[in-house]
């Protein structure tokens, strides 16, 4: 996941670029540790599928070549938006293509290969996780793998950093044009489509970036992308037509024979070339791996990394480390900083925009690194071992009936589960949803309720007992079913498919867990820090032209309407624009002593209900239209407000006060 | 006998009596039916007149109970493996019935795993594929989503919309690929070769199977 504003930056680098090497292949084969051993820059890596949702660029010092990682695809026969992203970087910019494929699973995925090399790319081929593949018991022929196909087939093992230079040696070769491609008619299609594939073929006048032949069998296919690519052919009609007559006069769909013939060439390419040896199962692993599917022992189990989750960001982080820091904070920073100021800066506003209650210092770098940072450090190493185990798909499987009842399918999981940690980087993710309306659903319940890793942290420290936790908790998940459910009535679209590879489970590599929590900090303090400067600078100008009074005064209209102190409207305030420095406001409020117990309730309940951070709003803007976008946030403020009043009457009507 | 309309109203009449006798268990009058019928069903040596009463033959008994197994086991097929709708199914069925060849009958037996009754719940007469092959030869299509953990199978062929079977075949789950179900509950786990998938009802309704 990447920063989604540098999107335009990365394609600008690639347009300016030398000669430009891609990487391609289906999801969690090792495209992004490839790509971190080749430049080593660290593309966020993953045992899940789906996590590359940007592209990402990176040298390769050595070749002086721009190395571009892309999401995953599993044929040119792009069907999710992923797809269509990296499809579409392959054909504008490619000079040399690496199909990174799985090696235990040459078979399902050489069908791809042989496309591109349809299709006339410069391709290797590389089988990675070759380890996987020969505890498995099977062979692989290099050298007459790379014969048949007439490309190099270089072996590798991203996590050892095996077979990296010998790849290097390869493209360098590529690059220089010292290395001869074969050509090789590698798709034969012997059914009558093999006919209209040629006729096509021979229909098509003007030059493309692809062969003709690989053109006119993805536009036999339906392939809408490709049929928008032939617009503007001579005898564009012509061939729409002859698609369709195709089309007609199938029981099955052109696609499917198609897919046959070229998984049956692929086949017979590998017939010689794979040799399987019987191998014992029944290792340890593959009894954890079997039992992880089994929802006797996952529901447990996911309750368990769940609380997982809360040990780290909750206990260890909310917690002991809030405290730790704060106090420190306060003491060594914030208490000489006022009295330096007092002492040396006479003008009462100077001295506030620094220090003070409200300064830069005092207030935004205080919240962003006393309560911010091990929160959300701590959310993202729970999270990067849950991911790099590869125990995220499971649960994706295990909550995929559930799911379908509030309109979204077992793949939500992981946005969602994201969007424990920071909603903004959620929303992003909420692109590898394959449907339009359950990328609306995630993003509404991502905006309306599920609390970001710094408010949920605030929240477990602040809560006054477990039942108020669990009042909260009830609430909040019945918000929650209860939008799902009507966003799925509201929203029109069929209910999503639900298809996920489940990867083998991997102890997580700690440089791995280190390195993604690293990439995931900094992408989150480029765009924390500067946000929380800001605030304490619009604050103080709030402040000096009284406009901030009359804010939090309007605010906390509604914030007392609901049972709240005045002072609610302030926090109301900050969560505005950024939904972690409002709990962080929650969380100094209560520290004070001034919220009564079913205030802080009332408190959290709306404060976690209320509209998504300034971050997150542009995000939601920005992918899925202002339209969606301020729909949503009206809707997250009157639920807000709304289920506040109500929980602040069931409270009273049980006498919890 | 002349012509095919004529061979399908003597092959219902045989197939009522039957039924009556066997499965109502009532006598048939040889007025229920046209003197036509019957003077060619006693020609053809399937009945035998007894007074006013009808009695089949032991020809005429087995012309009927393979007549009957043939539109049951149609029944069976348009029903089960394609899903057809009640009404159609007992119009087709009744055509299927006259035109199946014993080597086609024995296949959609084998196909469906010769089953003993018919949608409607009623018996379906065996045959001779189910006699000998009660043991070994088990139902051999069955959905994905029919199968339980443990069962092994191989992909035969995908019957769904142009959404569902693209991404079926993009990730490789072609005919002839074998798969070993792993879990049904709560999504289906399937494995093929080295790679463990899950999928939904929806996809595992979708997937016609060969099982081992």
């Amino acid at each position: 996941m990447h920063c989604h504003s540098n999107e335009h930056e990365e394609i600008k680098k690639i347009k300016a670029g030398s000669k430009k090497i891609i990487l391609v292949g289906s999801p969690n084969v090792g495209k992004s540790l490839l790509f971190h051993n080749l430049t080593g820059k660290y593309a966020t890596v993953s045992n899940y599928p789906g996590t590359t949702v940007d592209i990402t660029t990176g040298k390769i010092k050595e070749l002086d070549a721009m190395l571009i990682d892309t999401p995953g695809m599993y044929s040119l026969l792009a069907i999710t938006e992923e797809e269509r992203v990296a499809k579409k970087i392959l054909l504008e910019n490619a000079d040399v293509v690496v199909h990174v494929m799985d090696a235990k699973n040459i078979e399902r995925m050489l069908p791809f290969t042989i496309q591109l090399i349809e299709a006339g790319f410069k391709t290797i081929l590389v089988l990675n996780a070759m380890d996987e593949a020969e505890r498995l018991g099977l062979e692989i022929d290099v050298s007459l793998l790379s014969r048949r196909l007439g490309i190099p087939v270089v072996k590798t093992i991203a996590t050892q950093k095996k077979g990296i230079s010998e790849l290097k040696k390869i493209l360098k070769d590529i690059l220089d044009e010292r290395y001869r491609f074969e050509k090789r008619d590698l798709i034969k299609i012997n059914t009558f489509l093999g006919n209209f594939m040629i006729r096509i073929t021979e229909m098509l006048e003007k030059e493309y970036p692809i062969s003709k032949k690989m053109l006119s069998i993805l536009a036999l296919a339906g392939d809408k992308d490709t049929l928008e690519l032939l617009k503007n052919e001579r005898k564009y009609n012509e061939i729409v037509e002859l698609i369709n007559s195709v089309k007609s006069g199938m029981a099955t769909s052109p696609s499917y024979e198609i897919f046959l013939q070229i998984q049956k060439n692929a086949n017979q390419i590998l017939e010689g070339v794979v040799s399987e040896k019987r191998i014992e199962k029944g290792s340890l692993r593959d009894k954890i791996t079997d039992l992880s599917t089994n929802p006797y022992i996952s529901f447990p189990m996911a309750i368990l990394s769940l609380y997982m989750i809360y040990l780290f960001a909750g206990v260890l982080g909310a917690q002991i480390l809030v405290d730790y820091i704060e106090t420190s904070y306060e003491i060594y920073i914030n208490e000489p900083l006022n009295s330096f100021l007092y002492e040396h800066v006479p003008n009462y506003w100077l001295r506030e925009l620094i220090g003070g209650e409200y300064g830069v210092v005092t207030l935004g770098i205080r919240y962003a690194i006393a309560i911010i940072f091990p929160i959300v450090t701590t959310f993202f190493i729970a999270f990067s071992i849950l991911e790099d185990s590869g125990y995220l798909p499971r649960l994706a499987a295990l909550l995929d009936v559930a799911f379908k009842k509030i309109g979204l399918s077992g793949r939500s999981v992981i946005p969602l589960l994201l969007g424990l940690g920071c909603g903004t980087m959620a929303t992003i993710v909420t692109r590898t949803l394959e449907s339009k309306k359950e990328r609306i659903i995630a993003t509404l319940m991502l905006a309306v309720g599920i609390p970001c890793s710094a408010q949920l942290g605030v929240m477990l420290g602040i809560v006054p007992d477990f039942r108020a936790l669990l009042i909260w908790l009830g609430i909040i998940s019945g918000v929650l079913i209860l939008i799902g459910t009507a966003a799925s009535k509201v929203i029109p679209g069929s209910s999503p498919l639900f298809f996920m590879e489940l990867p083998p489970l991997r102890i997580p590599n700690a440089g791995n867990v280190f390195y993604k929590t690293l990439a995931r900090l900094e992408w989150y303090f480029k765009e924390v820090m500067p946000i929380f400067v800001l605030i304490s600078v619009v604050i103080w100008i709030g402040r000096i032209t009284t406009v901030f009074d009359l804010v939090v005064e309007m605010l906390s209209v509604p914030s007392v309407a609901i049972g709240l102190p005045k002072e609610g409207g302030l926090i109301l305030l900050y969560g505005f624009f950024r939904r972690d420095y409002g709990a962080a406001g929650l969380y100094d409020l209560i520290s004070q002593g001034i919220l009564s117990y079913s205030q802080t309730v009332i408190a959290m309940v709306t404060l976690t209900l209320f509209v998504p951070c300034v971050a997150q709003f542009s995000m939601m803007c920005k992918e899925r239209g202002l339209k969606t976008g301020v729909a949503i946030f009206v809707i997250a403020i009157s639920l807000a407000f709304s289920v506040g009043y109500l929980t602040g009457i069931l409270l009273n009507y049980v006498g919890y006060t | 006998m002349k012509g095919g309309k004529m061979k399908e109203e003597l092959e219902n009449a045989l197939k009522e009596i039957w039924m009556s006798l066997n499965e109502t268990k009532k006598d048939v009058s040889v007025s229920e039916f046209s003197e036509d019928i019957i003077r060619d069903l006693i020609s053809s040596g399937y009945i035998l007149r007894k007074g006013d009463k009808i009695i089949l033959t032991d020809q005429g008994g087995e012309r009927a109970r393979k007549i009957i197994r043939l539109h049951r086991l149609a029944e069976r097929l348009l029903n089960d493996v394609l899903g057809m709708g009640e009404t159609h199914v007992e119009e087709s069925a009744c055509k299927f019935e006259h035109v199946l060849s014993d080597e086609v009958e024995e296949a959609i037996c084998t196909l469906l795993g010769h089953p003993g009754v018919c949608p409607h719940g009623r018996r379906i007469p065996r045959g001779k594929c189910c006699i000998e092959g009660e043991e070994e030869v088990k139902r051999l299509i069955f959905r994905l989503s029919e199968l339980s953990p443990g069962e092994e199978a191989e992909v035969k062929y995908i019957v769904a919309d142009d959404e569902i079977s693209s991404k079926i075949l993009a990730v490789g789950l072609l005919p002839g690929k074998k798969i070993k179900v792993i879990r049904v509950f709560p999504t289906f786990v399937i494995q093929i070769g080295n790679t463990q998938f899950a999928l939904d009802r929806k996809i595992a309704d979708a997937i016609y199977t060969l099982r081992y």
